[in-house]
């Protein structure tokens, strides 16, 4: 088996590194093994070849020096490193790296759980702490505050957050909770941003702009340092919680329900960012797709509504909660009944009745920031799933919804995929994830997947649609559409990491940003 | 401790009379493998994993929607038992998430085969080491209907090592059972510990 290699790097100069990286954290914390170990560290659904994202080795320092000295060797050697901090981005690459040969560094062994101040509310956490790791830590010393997770929750937070991560409750927007960092540098400088940066600080979680530039933006979604800790603001426990789903039969009414939204959404009537799911990921929890139908190609729609019909679900399945005291809780949900009852066939479900359906119990606790995993059930839709998601950001308004939603659902019909989605309603904006879910066991349908993918890019590109984040295979196609100004942006994010990073070591790649001897070859 | 739901020295199943004869080598390796712990998971919906822990000779560890709450479990037998062996037949996202989890206790994939049902055809594909791949497969195809208990009976003599995989299929026609299950079967261990 060849061990695959950076660009421009030999056998024996990546050997000379892994034996000083292997002084600095021991033998035990360095991956060499092609057979299982680095196996691991690969993207199992990469739509293209296990062999385009394999590392060549993979190390997990344990603190803030073994990085600074990690660094110093793979500048000398000019090797690239590739960082994770619990690696389970599944869906946009993964633990993989950008591209082969790269050591990974990975953070898991930097999991502490370094302070919670349930009076001011907030958590500092290194790269490894999961979201569970949290809840757990919380439940134990019984504090009263409550997390915000992804879905699934065994995501890092400094992870999750630093990819633009969105979670389920009214903290749902991660990196808007964010505040502070700690970040080490390509040249092995630690930077406090913040308050931190002040000596003493006491509020170092409490405000995130610090003084002059605010720069933590800056370390997110990009390769400009390794972030070593993170401050996140967490949800004191409301009194009181009511989560509501509402059913609609037509596919139209994504147009009325998304309208509707957004006053409640920006005037808080509706205090998380409202979900309006399809019919086919909300009945993937709880059945298979070969029991409602076994024929190529999309589900047709008689298919689609018996399965509906079956399991008491509408076309569209809009879940939302309100927080609070009991009386601000009802006066909220009266004008929530009121608003979304014009739309006719619309039905209102609560626990007194849902409770027990998979769809409903999994929404529950993550809408009240209760890890779980359910939500990966999601892939026993087809025998082998796996799945990349196409994520643009539209307005949170009825016609560029509908426009985006006729859009993906036509073109991934024709490339023979279900349309599998749903919208998040942020501030302003909606998230759509549509899930691209296609049998990863099949080399056929990953390489159609992914042509499909890469349509999607164009097509959303033309219509004035940008991702939120995406797949390690479409990072530069995405970059590119981001083009305002003859690329003004990226041209931006290149003079910044050929200052910080000199050499090219940090994540190559990552969004499109290339260090100069890369650039031209990307 | 780990909980009741959990096999540790799991006694093998009074059924030994193999669906499929085995070979001397495959009894002899069965037999000496009593001692390793072993942690074993089904799927709580499937009725052929059902079928497959029912001829486990112990309490059942099942798993419902969230895999998540096995988590700790995973890792608790992981630490208490680096020398043990984690197996199961369940749904492919659960087989994907224990997979994740235990990784990083140095225990991975050492055996994995997919069993799907499509009409009348089940199809076994099994990704295994070199030496040991065709007689599983071959195994499978011969336990017919019965093949969730031929995994129950040989759990423990699923290959262990660090050996690049090889995969292999077979198609067997049976009864129309109206079935729409898509499981995977799986074996994790440490590499170090053989």
């Amino acid at each position: 088996m060849t061990k695959p290699l950076p660009q421009g790097i030999t056998l024996g100069q990546l050997n000379a590194a892994i034996a000083e990286i292997e002084k600095v954290v021991g033998k035990d914390y360095v991956y060499l093994d092609e057979i299982k170990e680095l196996r691991s560290y690969r993207d199992p659904y990469n739509t293209t070849n296990d062999a385009d994202f394999a590392p060549s080795a993979a190390v997990a320092p344990q603190n803030v020096e073994q990085i600074q000295k990690i660094l110093a060797i793979v500048n000398n050697y000019k090797i690239p490193v590739w960082t994770i901090s619990t690696g389970k981005n599944f869906a946009y690459g993964g633990p993989a790296p950008r591209k082969p040969g790269y050591i990974v560094l990975d953070l898991k062994l930097m999991n502490r759980i370094l302070e919670v101040n349930e009076k001011h509310g907030y958590a500092i956490v290194e790269p490894g702490v999961s979201y569970y790791d949290l809840y757990n830590y919380i439940q134990e010393k019984g504090l009263k505050l409550w997390i915000d997770c992804a879905a699934p929750a065994w995501g890092g937070i400094v992870g999750n957050t630093s990819e633009h991560g969105a979670g389920y409750t009214p903290y749902g927007d991660h990196l808007l909770m964010q505040c502070g960092m700690q970040v080490v540098l390509a040249d092995g400088t630690v930077v406090e941003t913040g308050m931190d940066t002040t000596p003493n600080s006491k509020t170092g979680g409490l405000y995130k702009y610090g003084q002059g530039a605010a720069i933590d933006g800056l370390f997110t979604q990009s390769n400009f340092g390794v972030i070593t800790r993170m401050g996140i603001w967490l949800m004191p426990e409301p009194p009181g919680y009511t989560p509501f789903m509402i059913t609609f039969e037509n596919e139209h009414d994504l147009e009325t329900v998304t309208d509707l939204s957004l006053p409640l959404r920006v005037n808080q009537v509706i205090h998380n960012a409202p979900m309006t799911v399809d019919l086919l990921w909300e009945s993937a929890m709880s059945v298979s797709r070969s029991q409602y139908y076994t024929g190529k190609g999309p589900m047709p729609d008689s298919h689609r509504k018996k399965m509906a019909k079956d399991l008491d679900l509408g076309i569209w399945n809009y879940y939302g909660a309100v927080y609070g005291p009991g009386p601000m809780m009802k006066n909220n949900m009266d004008v929530i009944r009121d608003t979304f009852g014009s739309i006719p066939g619309a039905k209102f479900h609560y626990d007194d009745t849902r409770k027990g359906d998979p769809g409903w119990d999994y929404r529950v606790k993550l809408m009240k920031g209760t890890p779980n995993m359910t939500e990966f059930s999601l892939l026993n839709w087809i025998g082998g799933g796996g799945h990349i998601n196409f994520s643009p950001i539209s307005a949170a308004d009825g016609k560029s919804a509908m426009r985006q939603y006729k859009m993906i659902e036509k073109r991934a019909h024709e490339y023979g995929f279900d349309y599998i989605g749903e919208f998040l309603i942020g501030w302003r904006d909606q998230h759509h994830i549509f899930m691209l879910m296609f049998n990863r066991m099949s080399p056929e349908e990953k390489k159609r997947a992914h042509d499909l993918f890469a349509v999607l890019v164009d097509e959303a590109a033309a219509l004035g649609y940008g991702e939120y984040r995406t797949h390690l295979s479409f990072m530069d196609q995405i970059a590119g559409t981001f083009s305002w100004n003859d690329n003004a942006l990226w041209d931006t994010h290149h003079a910044l990491k050929d200052e910080l990073d000199p050499n090219g070591i940090l994540s190559p790649g990552k969004q499109g940003i290339w260090p100069k001897n890369l650039r031209g070859n990307s | 401790m780990l909980s009741r739901r959990t096999f540790i020295k799991s006694a093998l199943a009074t059924n030994v009379a193999l669906l499929a004869t085995p070979s001397q080598a495959l009894q002899h390796a069965l037999t000496s493998s009593e001692e390793v712990p072993l942690l074993v998971f089904a799927d709580e919906h499937s009725l052929n994993s059902k079928d497959f822990i029912s001829n486990v000779a112990d309490r059942q560890s099942n798993i419902d929607l969230d895999i998540g709450e096995h988590f700790e479990l995973v890792r608790a037998f992981c630490k208490e038992s680096p020398m043990g062996q984690i197996s199961g037949l369940t749904r492919d996202s659960d087989f994907f998430a224990l997979e994740q989890i235990a990784k990083d206790f140095g225990f991975y994939t050492q055996y994995s085969a997919t069993h799907l049902y499509s009409g009348s055809t089940l199809t076994h594909e099994v990704s295994s080491s070199k030496d040991s791949a065709e007689l599983i497969t071959s195994s499978l195809k011969n336990a017919k209907e019965q093949w969730p208990q031929w995994l129950a009976n040989h759990m423990r003599v699923l290959p262990r090592g660090n050996s690049q995989f090889v995969t292999k299929k077979t198609q067997i026609t049976l009864a129309n059972t109206d079935q729409h299950d898509f499981l995977v079967s799986w074996s994790l261990s440490s590499n170090k510990h053989i």
